[in-house]
């Protein structure tokens, strides 16, 4: 009896002697958990709807095209970059090698002078510099966090563009990755992973990063094939050997682009190079490829590993992780993998297991995990009713505070755990944020501090009016206490019986600064 | 055991090593440091990605390096010529700013080195390599932390630094280290005022989130004497001394802290770019650019620090090496023997270090790469115990029955 209870306690650490989450806790959690956090109203709206309301609001998340998202549209029409084709964007963007290079100006010639570099750059001028891709993706992505009402959407373009990580800062990526999100990720968020899957490796974008479009027979690279196995599907642990990845690698050979440089008319620029494929027979994962085969095996391939056991796993287990618990409960992972091998791989079904489960609703899941940088970041912006600019420093905080969006140059993406990113240097750069971004000094960023219809007389209830209108219930007694303090020492009324905005601001900062809201 | 209980005992741990700390400014540190006894600095610079060691000392005397590497093997003659070093092996043409460490004795370098996993992951290898647990995954903490709890206290608050966006694996656990992205931006802006900094250090160091509380304590403990160093440090003309390359930037900023006698004893920093799966080049090329960055910096830095460099040792490492043939794009895929340098006033240099096997088919690591023939913790066992006074090692690479019969005599007598 005794260890039957220790037992319990053990394996089901998620729910054993805790009392359930409360609706408006609930509502909390969804915020924090499925979207980049709250906005002024939100919990308060859902919490009205009631428990139905939840389950509702759940499954619209679930199908974004059922959320009217107009406004948004509007403001990222200012954006050209990320609906561009590689085509288009190289010739919108051109590269400075070949203006030169158009204008007589030999490669070698070019490379070795830094004024006819420069002049070259000012000659196509600020908006058409290559670099301007990368500041017009930022900006989509992070308005889109903002502002979007698509939230879990957005959430899971975070998630999946981590899990397919390509650095655009490598080579040609800049003109290859507006295709890639659009087209690969975005497209098929809720639906098949093979899709997804599919489109990742038909795609330039990550043929290019993981250097497989020059591979031949006779030749082979094996990066691509290695983190298709590894980081992709089957995970490090998912029981192939060097020699998979080898024969993997041989199967893929001649999966390459076209150049987009050179103008290729093609708009899927994916490329299949007969002459570089090896036509031999291989064994991967202990099946035998007959030889003289061509792109089929490496779909064949690509269908053995999306459907392979460990693939449920490792999605399952990192998904969990990403909305759960640094420590995925097993029993959770479970019902996931066999839901993702029952459905082939149907993502929807999956998030619907996790966002269905004890263990996403269990008091020990709620504000568990610790905010990434960027989650920080954009769910400061949200608690301020804010709005971004097209142009905005927000990419500079984030780089600052380790999670550079588009930037992360292994093929591992970001670490999805609380020790990466709760480190001194980190929190440094946290509470300078919150200050700044409080008292309105965040370039592009334009934030609304709460507005007070009435306000009280004492010092306490007004701090616990404003957290509430911030944060809700998760400000701790001693965070609660210095905020106060902080309100006391200043003269914080004005002659109209209005609160000085910059009271405000400090106030709201600090709020933001505060460990409690460092999580989720 | 679950991370927030983990982080938690880290926490507590810290708490209880720190109860002796009182606030550190920076007049307070620099009377200090008349006081303390010299201490010494152990310096890491970690190469991710995967170095190709047959890039960084090759071995010029053996003919099949250059069969096995038609395009990618480092020239004997024309433009950017290799740098002999001794009759066997030469230096990357574009690393001749380390010349003059190897002709005066403060350099050495250890090849074939790595560890005895064969992972061919990034991320499991370095993880393997920052916990000092190859094939252990479930080790948190990093080795050099557990180093730091066993080394003899010092009330500093500036023992351990990671100078990156991050606390690597290798810093993480009890000990409470710091990591900053650079001296620049460690600095509470928003604490501009006395009352605004104790707002904030309030907040955190009376938190009840064990985690947060944790990490407030290292932050408001280390913010100030940063605000020193940085002040003392201001000076521009040392700029022009390091390359522009953030490995530069890096090991400049830790340089300042060592000049500063803070308490610095280990630093850590790392760079990235050499998982040269394409195009890697030979004495010119992408890993060339890497090379001569990391060599000017790391000299530059010799020059820095002046007589301070008879404190320090520096140590590059990276997770495993490459194929020791090139791929089919002019390349390398990844291996598993690599190349470490080891540079310091103490050093015993102009050696390589080390069993270096002949490179031939069966000599090679399943039959395609470097091959290790010193485990990299023989080494790292050794600068623990003689640079930082580490005398216990079990804790500190678990399992692994440190035997000194197998250091390689990194320092001189």
């Amino acid at each position: 009896m005794f260890f039957a209870a220790i037992f319990l306690l053990l394996s089901s650490p998620s729910f054993a002697g805790q009392a359930p989450l409360t609706l408006t806790q609930k509502a909390s959690h969804l915020y924090d958990r499925l979207t980049y956090g709250a906005r002024p109203g939100d919990i308060e709206k859902l919490v009205s709807q009631g428990e139905a309301g939840i389950a509702r609001w759940i499954s619209a998340q679930l199908h974004p095209e059922s959320i009217p998202d107009a406004g948004l549209d509007e403001k990222l029409a200012l954006l050209k970059a990320p609906l561009m084709s590689p085509e288009q964007l190289l010739a919108a963007f051109p590269r400075a090698e070949l203006v030169a290079e158009k204008m007589g100006i030999k490669k070698e010639d070019f490379n070795k002078n830094e004024d006819l570099k420069k002049k070259i750059r000012q000659q196509i001028g600020e908006e058409h510099l290559p670099e301007e891709i990368v500041r017009e993706m930022t900006a989509q992505r992070l308005i889109r966090a903002v502002e979007s009402r698509r939230q879990l959407q957005e959430v899971l373009v975070d998630f999946w563009l981590n899990h397919f990580n390509i650095d655009i800062t490598k080579g040609q990526e800049r003109w290859l990755l507006p295709q890639f999100e659009r087209d690969a990720v975005r497209k098929h968020l809720f639906g098949k992973f093979s899709d997804l899957l599919s489109a990742t490796a038909h795609s330039p974008a990550m043929l290019f990063y993981l250097d497989n479009q020059a591979s031949h027979a006779g030749g082979i690279n094996e990066n691509y094939a290695r983190e298709l196995l590894e980081l992709h599907t089957l995970g490090v642990d998912g029981g192939y050997t060097q020699a998979d990845v080898t024969q993997l690698a041989r199967i893929l050979t001649g999966w390459s682009i076209e150049d987009p440089r050179k103008g290729a008319e093609a708009s899927d620029a994916f490329k299949f190079r007969e002459h570089a494929h090896d036509r031999g027979e291989k064994t991967f994962l202990g099946q035998r490829f007959e030889q003289g085969h061509g792109q089929d095996e490496g779909e064949r391939a690509l269908e053995m590993i999306e459907n392979h056991p460990a693939t449920a796993r490792f999605i399952s287990t990192k998904l969990a992780r990403y909305f759960v618990s640094d420590q995925p409960p097993k029993k959770l992972v479970d019902r996931m993998a066999k839901k993702f091998t029952d459905t082939h791989g149907d993502l929807r079904a999956v998030y619907q297991v996790l966002f269905n489960s004890p263990e996403f609703w269990s008091r020990s899941a709620y504000h568990s995990k610790i905010k990434k940088p960027v989650q920080f970041v954009v769910s400061s912006i949200r608690a301020l009713g804010g709005e971004m600019d097209v142009k905005s420093e927000i990419p500079r905080h984030l780089a600052e505070m380790g999670e550079d969006l588009y930037k992360c140059p292994p093929p591992t993406g970001y670490k999805d755990q609380a020790e990466v990113w709760v480190n001194p240097g980190a929190l440094v750069s946290r509470l300078n944020f919150s200050s700044r971004l409080a008292l309105n000094r965040v370039e592009g960023v334009y934030i609304q501090l709460p507005h007070l219809s009435s306000v009280p007389n004492h010092s306490k209830q007004l701090v616990r009016l404003v957290s509430e209108k911030l944060i809700h219930d998760r400000l701790s007694a001693s965070s609660e206490k210095v905020v106060f303090r902080e309100f006391e020492d200043e003269h914080r009324v004005m002659a109209d019986g209005e609160i000085r905005p910059f009271s405000l601001s400090k106030a709201a900062g600090l709020i933001l600064a505060s460990p409690e809201f460092q999580r989720r | 055991m679950s991370i927030t209980r983990r982080l938690f005992l880290k926490r507590t741990g810290l708490s209880a090593l720190s109860l002796g700390f009182t606030p550190f400014f920076i007049k307070r540190a620099l009377a200090d440091a008349v006081s303390t006894p010299r201490r010494k600095v152990f310096v890491l610079i970690i190469q991710r990605g995967a170095m190709d060691g047959l890039s960084m000392l090759a071995p010029i005397a053996e003919p099949y390096y250059y069969s096995a590497r038609s395009s990618i093997a480092l020239p004997r003659t024309g433009d950017s010529p290799v740098i002999p070093i001794d009759s066997h092996f030469a230096l990357h043409p574009e690393m001749k700013a380390l010349r003059p460490l190897w002709d005066e004795g403060s350099l050495a370098f250890v090849h074939q080195v790595g560890s005895p996993n064969p992972s061919r992951s990034h991320f499991d290898a370095q993880d393997f390599f920052e916990t000092g647990t190859p094939g252990e995954k479930n080790t948190q903490d990093g080795f050099l932390n557990r180093a730091l709890l066993e080394m003899a206290p010092l009330q500093k608050p500036l023992r351990a630094v990671a100078m990156q966006a991050g606390m690597p694996r290798v810093l993480q656990g009890r000990f409470p280290a710091i990591s900053m992205d650079s001296l620049k931006d460690y600095n509470l802006h928003a604490g501009g005022s006395q009352k605004e900094f104790q707002n904030f250090s309030d907040m955190y160091q009376q938190a009840v989130d064990q985690v947060f509380r944790g990490v407030g304590k290292e932050v408001f403990e280390s913010l100030k004497t940063v605000d020193g160093v940085r002040e003392a440090n201001s000076a521009p003309e040392k700029d022009s001394l390091y390359p522009k390359a953030q490995i530069g930037r890096r090991l400049h900023e830790i340089a300042a802290l060592i000049k500063s006698d803070v308490g610095l004893e280990v630093a850590v920093t790392d760079m990235g770019g050499w998982d040269t799966h394409i195009n890697q080049g030979n004495g010119k090329g992408q890993l060339a650019d890497r090379l001569r960055e990391l060599s000017e910096a790391i000299a530059a830095f010799k020059k820095d620090l002046g007589a301070k460099y008879g404190d320090v040792c520096l140590m590059t490492v990276t997770e495993f090496g490459r194929t020791v043939k090139e791929n089919g794009t002019r390349g390398t895929d990844h291996g598993h023997g690599s190349v470490m340098m080891i540079a310091g006033g103490e050093v015993r240099g102009k050696r390589i270090l080390g069993n270096w096997k002949t490179l031939k088919p069966e000599n090679l690591f399943e039959g395609r790469d470097l091959p290790v023939t010193t485990d990299s913790r023989d080494v790292l066992a050794e600068i623990l115990q003689r640079q930082l006074g580490v005398r216990d090692l079990t804790n500190i690479f678990p399992g692994f029955g440190v035997d000194p019969k197998r250091f390689v005599d990194v320092f001189r007598a």
